[in-house]
């Protein structure tokens, strides 16, 4: 559903989005300025730490760091706040239609009795900006208004379409029944129901706002996906249940322990010779070394406190640590964004 | 020996003065919503509510790009 929002609220998005354009070019003269100092994969130290310390020591005397360590860190405190005072002006005249979206429709939602949210979860400033359940509409201003309206707009090209693309990799089916993980406001889910419209889709997630939304998202497109308010680590679902296991963009918000957790309880509910695919951000070894120092700065300034830990992960060994009989990993595409991995379960145990 | 300066930093004067701009504008806009309500011109609530169609969108975001760059370049760093 598109909000029509009042003038102060999009005139200030459309202000958000084109300070974004700005961030870009203040990046893009920040990288010219370090090149032209000598800064570069080859003068970068080998070591992590050291590496970062070089580069950040670099970008710190160049003359453009100011402007983009500004809008940087403008965009991140302010980015969240602006969407929700947005829809805030406009929740009396979208209440009743995002009611309905709740109420009518095939997409049914079990919530929790107790917040399941993993201590790792809690107190976190995702994205710089504030917890999933931070606002009681958050989902709605997440996946409308931050993802489809920033975002979006920023991107260049379709935003949702590397979700497709991802699924166009499985070779395995017929996946009947799926399981998503971290369904968020179920952007996954639309390109599961899209790309196997026959299956049984059930999705999972921890936070109540994001699932309300999904269900909203899943009522209007008339999919009858099951809802379930859990941790993906611990789904309480029966064990050889699934076809197939899907995921986008959920591990680098999470510590390598709790993502092995998740790998060992999809290789549960998986039938066997079952599949699990999870789309996510570029690892650090697909990456050169000034890429990977520009990725690091980034996600420690916009509220990513886990990427370094996945992002130094391989998956394809940690899926085989994990008990996948076979697991690759690999990047889509010229920019290998998203990076996909994909595991099978032994057809035997 | 250099003595610490006193001086303002560059950019305040420059944050103050887009501070002027915004409000004049504000005190502007609320004063001729007033008086297009007030000779029927428009409905209250009508600047707040209206929904730009493509091309007034695409004008505004280019305005907006533009008042950016030009507001940065003043800031002069």
């Amino acid at each position: 559903m598109q909000p029509e929002l009042k003038q102060r609220g999009r005139a200030s998005i459309d202000f958000v989005a084109a300070l974004g354009g700005a961030l870009r070019s203040s990046r893009m003269q920040l990288s010219s300025e370090i090149a032209a100092a000598g800064v570069g994969n080859e003068s970068l130290p080998a070591d992590f730490d050291e590496r970062m310390a070089a580069f950040e020591s670099a970008i710190s005397v160049a003359a453009t760091h100011p402007r983009y360590a500004a809008l940087r860190d403008w965009l991140g405190r302010h980015h969240g706040p602006i969407a929700m005072e947005a829809f805030d002006e406009v929740r009396g005249e979208l209440a009743p239609a995002l009611e309905a979206l709740r109420s009518r429709g095939p997409c049914t939602l079990a919530l929790a009795t107790e917040d399941p949210s993993p201590d790792y979860m809690r107190g976190v400033a995702f994205h710089g900006t504030s917890t999933w359940d931070a606002h009681d509409h958050m989902g709605f201003i997440h996946g409308e208004l931050v993802h489809r309206r920033l975002v979006a707009r920023n991107f260049g090209g379709d935003i949702y379409a590397q979700r497709r693309q991802m699924l166009a990799e499985l070779q395995h089916g017929p996946y009947m029944r799926i399981l998503e993980v971290g369904t968020s406001s179920g952007n996954l889910t639309v390109a599961l129901s899209q790309q196997f419209p026959e299956a049984a889709i059930t999705g999972i997630d921890v936070s109540r706002r994001m699932l309300e939304q999904a269900q909203r998202v899943g009522n209007e497109l008339g999919y009858s996906w099951q809802l379930l308010q859990r941790r993906a680590e611990q789904t309480g679902l029966p064990a050889a249940s699934f076809d197939l296991v899907a995921a986008y963009s959920l591990p680098h918000e999470l510590p390598e322990t709790a993502t092995r957790q998740i790998l060992r309880e999809a290789l549960r509910v998986l039938r066997p010779g079952g599949e699990f695919i999870l789309g996510d951000v570029v690892p650090f070894g697909a990456q050169d070394r000034l890429t990977q120092c520009w990725a690091q700065l980034e996600a420690v300034h916009g509220g990513e406190p886990y990427w370094r830990e996945f992002c130094s992960l391989d998956m394809a060994a940690v899926a085989q640590e994990e008990g996948f009989a076979e697991a690759r990993y690999f990047g889509h595409g010229v920019q290998q964004f998203p990076h996909i991995l994909l595991a099978r379960k032994a057809t035997q145990s | 020996m250099s003595t610490p300066s006193t001086a303002a930093p560059a950019w305040m004067a420059a944050f103050l003065g887009m501070a002027r701009e915004m409000w004049v504008l504000k005190d502007r806009q609320r004063v001729l919503e007033e008086l297009l309500a007030a000779q029927g011109m428009i409905a209250p609530e009508s600047v707040s509510s209206h929904q730009p169609d493509a091309p007034l969108q695409a004008q505004l975001d280019a305005d907006c790009r533009a008042y950016i760059e030009r507001l940065l370049s003043d800031v002069n760093f």
